[in-house]
């Protein structure tokens, strides 16, 4: 599979307006390689959080272009997304599991939207789950896990189709430094076996620990994008 | 450019897996599999809209399947097209067999029978139990009568009118009697009948679509979160639509068939009451319930009406709810 561009992520002078006037970015430009790692940082209403939904996305920039995996996202259409959406794993804060379904059908289900075989789909959710630990769990219910477990059913869930990009809006937010550590690690474990994560944390003595790439985002500027 | 040129690594399935008729079934069962799970977590809930589905089709479909066996009566009634002829009063045997030889020879005449004026009294007794009365007359006042079934040419070119004119014409004949008038207003009645049968049968089944699409979009809503997390990882709205639209199919289904069950427990409740009526009237006539016809049309309208229902409440619904 001969590479065009090396790029995964691009954004050029992006700029984002929310409708209720608020400036959330304004001018930001970055590239982030194909299998890089990096750390998004800032004080919270920074525009973190604006930066992640315009690449995934669920906010589309005023001004500039997003450049997702080839695709310039200003040309794609809502109909699209979805598709777009298929090549990356997104995690949350809150992981947003489905509590009326077990651990497995939580993981199981960007298999089953893409369509595969139920053999399949037991396979790779028991992989993914081994992953992050979590095997044992695999028929129970969300709400008996703990935080960090839950985070790490989001996690699996995040994965278990192997995407390209992984992005995190603050996956340590809830937890305590040792479990923070123990996701970090697991990130970088992704990271290693070539997907691109972009992790969106405030979490500063985290990220400094760890030799990856850091953007720091001061009021929807990007004020430094150094190691 | 409905998906993506590039981006789709090993990992996806292919789009010959994506778009086999493999995988269209297996997404299909597994989301109408889903919806039935779901369907029975709330059971009361889900019993209530499956009874009410039920009530609202059972109803039209009652009178239906009435208005059938009145229409299927009538036809009976109009094919029998006999005519009466009442002969004068005290005939000879020969003047008898006179009339009997120009009805023999007459090609519009399948068959007659006669009635003599003493049997014809034998049968009034024996039917009204009025013999008491008829006793004291002091003579027969019956007429000999001859009933004439008609050749089935004549009642299937609608000339009946015209045989029983020439029939009139016979000598000894005092009067032919082709007595259609009520039959026909009897007709009409059971015409405005099935009318107003159709147009409950429309209101009603505005009101299931009202009912599924009702119940369907509070469902989206109670299941907000969830559309909003699939959207996030990925999902189209057909994928997201589908359990819902599943969900208006099993309400359909069930509740046909609750209507099914209504409508044959309805019509065995009063068969035996119909029975006796129709027999008040000297009639043979066999009730007949719903046929395998008309209980495959009510389910697949049932199981429409919850289908449309549901997709008239989700497309909107589910497009709207968008991630932020």
């Amino acid at each position: 599979m001969g590479k065009v561009s090396n790029i995964m992520i691009e954004f050029n002078n992006v700029s984002k307006r929310y409708p209720s006037g608020q400036e959330a970015l304004t001018q930001v430009s970055f590239e982030l390689d194909t299998g890089e790692m990096a750390f998004l940082t800032g004080h919270s209403g920074a525009g973190k959080s604006t930066l992640l939904k315009l690449i995934a996305l669920i906010e589309r920039p005023s001004q500039g272009q997003v450049i997702v995996n080839q695709h310039n996202l200003v040309r794609l259409t809502k109909q699209q997304a979805p598709w777009l959406r298929r090549c990356m794993g997104i995690i949350f804060q809150d992981p947003h599991l489905l509590m009326d379904r077990s651990v497995f059908d939580n993981v199981a289900l960007p298999l089953r939207i893409v369509g595969y075989r139920q053999s399949e789909i037991g396979r790779r959710v028991r992989a993914a789950l081994d992953k992050v630990n979590l095997l044992h769990k695999e028929k129970t219910f969300p709400d008996a896990l703990s935080c960090g477990e839950q985070q790490r059913v989001g996690i699996a869930r995040a994965v278990v189709h192997k995407p390209n990009i992984l992005l995190a809006d603050e996956p340590t937010g809830n937890l305590d430094p040792q479990l923070s550590s123990e996701i970090m690690d697991l990130f970088e474990q992704f990271n290693q076996v070539g997907v691109t994560v972009l992790i969106a944390s405030h979490d500063l003595g985290l990220i400094a620990a760890k030799k990856h790439r850091i953007l720091t985002l001061q009021q929807g500027r990007l004020t430094s994008w150094g190691a | 450019m409905g998906r993506l040129a590039s981006s789709q690594r090993m990992s996806q399935p292919s789009k010959r897996q994506y778009y086999s008729l493999f995988g269209f079934l297996t997404r299909h069962i597994q989301a109408a599999g889903f919806s039935w799970r779901r369907l029975w977590r709330a059971p009361l809930a889900s019993l209530m809209t499956i009874g009410v589905i039920g009530i609202a089709l059972c109803l039209p479909l009652v009178l239906f399947v009435l208005v059938q066996n009145a229409q299927m009566l009538t036809t009976n009634l109009d094919h029998r097209g006999q005519v009466n002829l009442f002969l004068e009063s005290s005939l000879t045997e020969t003047e008898l067999n006179e009339i009997f030889q120009a009805l023999q020879i007459d090609v519009a005449v399948a068959n007659f029978h006669y009635i003599s004026p003493e049997q014809g009294l034998e049968d009034l007794q024996r039917e009204t139990g009025l013999s008491d009365i008829l006793q004291t007359l002091p003579n027969n006042p019956l007429p000999g009568v001859i009933e004439v079934t008609p050749a089935p040419e004549v009642i299937q070119q609608d000339r009946l009118q015209s045989f029983s004119q020439s029939l009139q014409q016979l000598p000894y004949v005092a009067s032919a009697k082709l007595d259609m008038q009520w039959l026909q207003r009897l007709n009409y009645i059971v015409n405005v009948a099935q009318q107003a049968v159709n147009a409950l049968l429309v209101l009603l089944s505005l009101a299931v679509l009202l009912i599924v699409s009702n119940t369907i979009r509070l469902a989206t809503q109670n299941r907000r979160q969830e559309i909003i997390v699939c959207k996030l990882i990925g999902a189209h709205n057909r994928f997201v639509r589908r359990p819902f639209l599943y969900s208006g199919i099993w309400y359909g289904l069930l509740g046909g068939l609750v209507a099914w069950g209504f409508v044959t427990g309805l019509l065995w409740w009063l068969y035996a009451p119909m029975q006796r009526l129709v027999n008040s009237y000297y009639l043979e006539y066999h009730f007949t319930g719903l046929s395998w016809t008309t209980t495959l049309l009510l389910i697949g309208l049932s199981v429409g009406l919850g289908w449309l229902g549901s997709l008239i409440a989700v497309n909107r619904q589910i497009a709207a709810m968008e991630p932020t």
